[in-house]
């Protein structure tokens, strides 16, 4: 069973690596530079927003495992959402990180509160939260329950914050890191659709991978304890 | 900023992606072939053990 | 029948409280203490016009207020077993969650109705009779936020190991769009300065945000409170 699923993770994997070097000679080669006052900068936008955007998936993933969990009490459910949940914060630390190069590219400063970097900052936050909270809850069905609530909880709460954000003056720069100028060209779109592909490939690569691992765990857990007992 | 130093930025940002993404894979793949042996080592002696007891 | 229990359900609570008064005296105390840290935090300088700070001022102290009013009036329900002996009789769950966030509600507005004149006498310079109504519905709405995802994360916080000290955890990344959306508000009422954007955009939001919460809040309080 765990064979079938490796199998697979190195597909995507491939798939996932194939897309992504396509989407970057697409973004640099094909895409013209300078739609926008940005300039070169601009460029980090080809795997900056797919990784925004999966990173959402992720959390919107959790959201749909914990409802499930709850609804049915199915542990793996609960490791799905765990998993995704730890992806989610990992590729929102590589929004954050590549958010504030760009930042520093385009407008010399290493922070804004402009409401993207300020919603993923407030995600981290708070999806770390989530972890804090499993590592409080010693008896597993009630752990899994709780992580559940919040990350159905933490989810809804996103698009709250990321709105907030956006009644608020943003200080220095109101500027909104978006795709250059007004809309997007048809060859800026192509990079960034392709990109965008390879990176969601790449999440369900990852997600695949580390159920994986949680698999072999418990696996080795039930073994030592067949034979402790 | 000149062109030379965004250039400079926008590498930062991609090699960071990239060491990030592909070396937390690896290192989740290192996982699975060590939680692997370890599955395959303690299976052997568990089918050992019980070869043992059911000759005795 | 669900109505009667959850009048019996917040009488009891609010009737404890009333008798010790511990935890409003807690919050209020913290809410005075709080303002004369945040004078003495803003006013380095002669004449320093701290108008545009009095909205985060008054929810930040609000928000804290009331993470020690939820974590007080939670400790007291555990180490009494009073949540246990709730959940041996046929009360729906999701009336007992009503009614501990009518009470932590009414313990909010209890301290609000005695900091904000107190808070507007130390620090806002503008009047703001006029605009009094429009900021009582932002309270409200704010406090309702505040108190239904309260009182939900502080079911889940009290049953883990940490207890209190989870729930600031938890709860403050959750009510960032809330402290977002009230001190906004709040300021744009305090100074008066109609450049600070249209009120009612914040209070549809926060509106919208009560509604979401407390609906979510109903579909998952069993689960929070199951034992």
């Amino acid at each position: 069973m765990i064979l079938k699923r490796l199998l697979t993770a190195p597909a995507l994997f491939a798939a996932a690596g194939a897309l992504l070097a396509a989407g970057l000679l697409l973004a640099f080669l094909y895409a013209p530079t300078d739609s926008s006052s940005m300039g070169f900068s601009q460029k980090i936008f080809y795997y900056h927003a797919p990784i925004a955007e999966c990173a959402l998936l992720a959390f919107a993933i959790a959201f749909v495992a914990a409802i499930l969990y709850l609804r049915s009490d199915d542990p793996r459910y609960d490791v799905l959402g765990m998993v995704a949940i730890r992806l989610g914060l990992l590729f929102s630390l590589l929004v954050m990180a590549t958010g504030m190069i760009w930042g520093r590219a385009a407008w010399g400063v290493w922070w804004t509160w402009e409401p993207r970097l300020t919603t993923f900052f407030v995600v981290c936050l708070l999806y770390t939260a989530y972890f804090v909270l499993r590592q409080t809850v010693e008896e597993e069905s009630r752990r899994a329950t709780f992580a559940a609530l919040f990350a159905i909880v933490a989810f809804i709460s996103v698009p709250f914050t990321f709105f907030a954000t956006r009644l608020m003056p943003s200080g220095l720069h109101p500027v909104v890191i978006g795709p250059g100028g007004g809309g997007m060209p048809g060859s800026d779109l192509l990079a960034f659709f392709v990109s965008m592909i390879g990176m969601t490939l790449l999440l369900l690569a990852m997600i695949r991978q580390e159920l994986a691992v949680e698999h072999l765990k418990e696996e080795l857990h039930h073994l030592k304890n067949r034979i402790g007992a | 900023m000149t062109l030379a130093e965004a250039v400079k930025y926008v590498a930062a940002a991609y090699a960071i992606i990239l060491v990030v993404l592909v070396a937390y894979s690896m290192f989740s793949a290192r996982r699975i072939s060590a939680l692997q042996r370890e599955l395959q080592v303690l299976e052997e002696a568990v089918d050992k053990s019980a070869k043992r007891l059911g000759g005795e | 029948m669900g109505g009667r229990q959850f009048v019996a359900i917040l009488r009891k609570d609010l009737i404890r409280e009333l008798r010790t008064k511990e935890m409003l005296i807690s919050m209020f105390l913290f809410v005075m203490l709080a303002m004369v840290i945040f004078h003495y935090a803003f006013s380095v300088k002669e004449n320093v016009d701290i108008t545009y700070f009095t909205g985060g001022m008054l929810w930040v102290t609000f928000i804290f207020a009331a993470l020690l009013g939820l974590n007080r009036s939670f400790a007291q329900e555990k180490d009494e077993n009073c949540l246990d002996g709730l959940l041996l009789c046929p009360v729906d769950r999701v009336t007992i969650f009503f009614a501990k966030m009518a009470g932590n509600l009414i313990f909010l507005a209890i301290i609000q109705i005695v900091a904000i004149p107190v808070f507007t006498v130390f620090f806002v310079k503008h009047g703001y009779f006029g605009r009094l109504p429009s900021f009582l519905l932002v309270v409200l709405l704010a406090d309702l936020g505040i108190c239904a995802l309260g009182t939900l994360l502080a079911t889940i916080s009290m049953n883990t190991r940490a207890r209190d000290l989870l729930l600031p955890i938890i709860f403050l990344p959750l009510i960032v769009p809330v402290l977002i959306a009230a001190t906004s508000a709040t300021t744009a009422i305090f100074s008066g300065d109609s450049e600070l954007g249209p009120l009612g955009a914040r209070l549809v939001f926060l509106a919208m945000f009560d509604i979401v919460f407390m609906v979510a809040a109903y579909g998952t309080y069993d689960f929070a409170i199951g034992e």
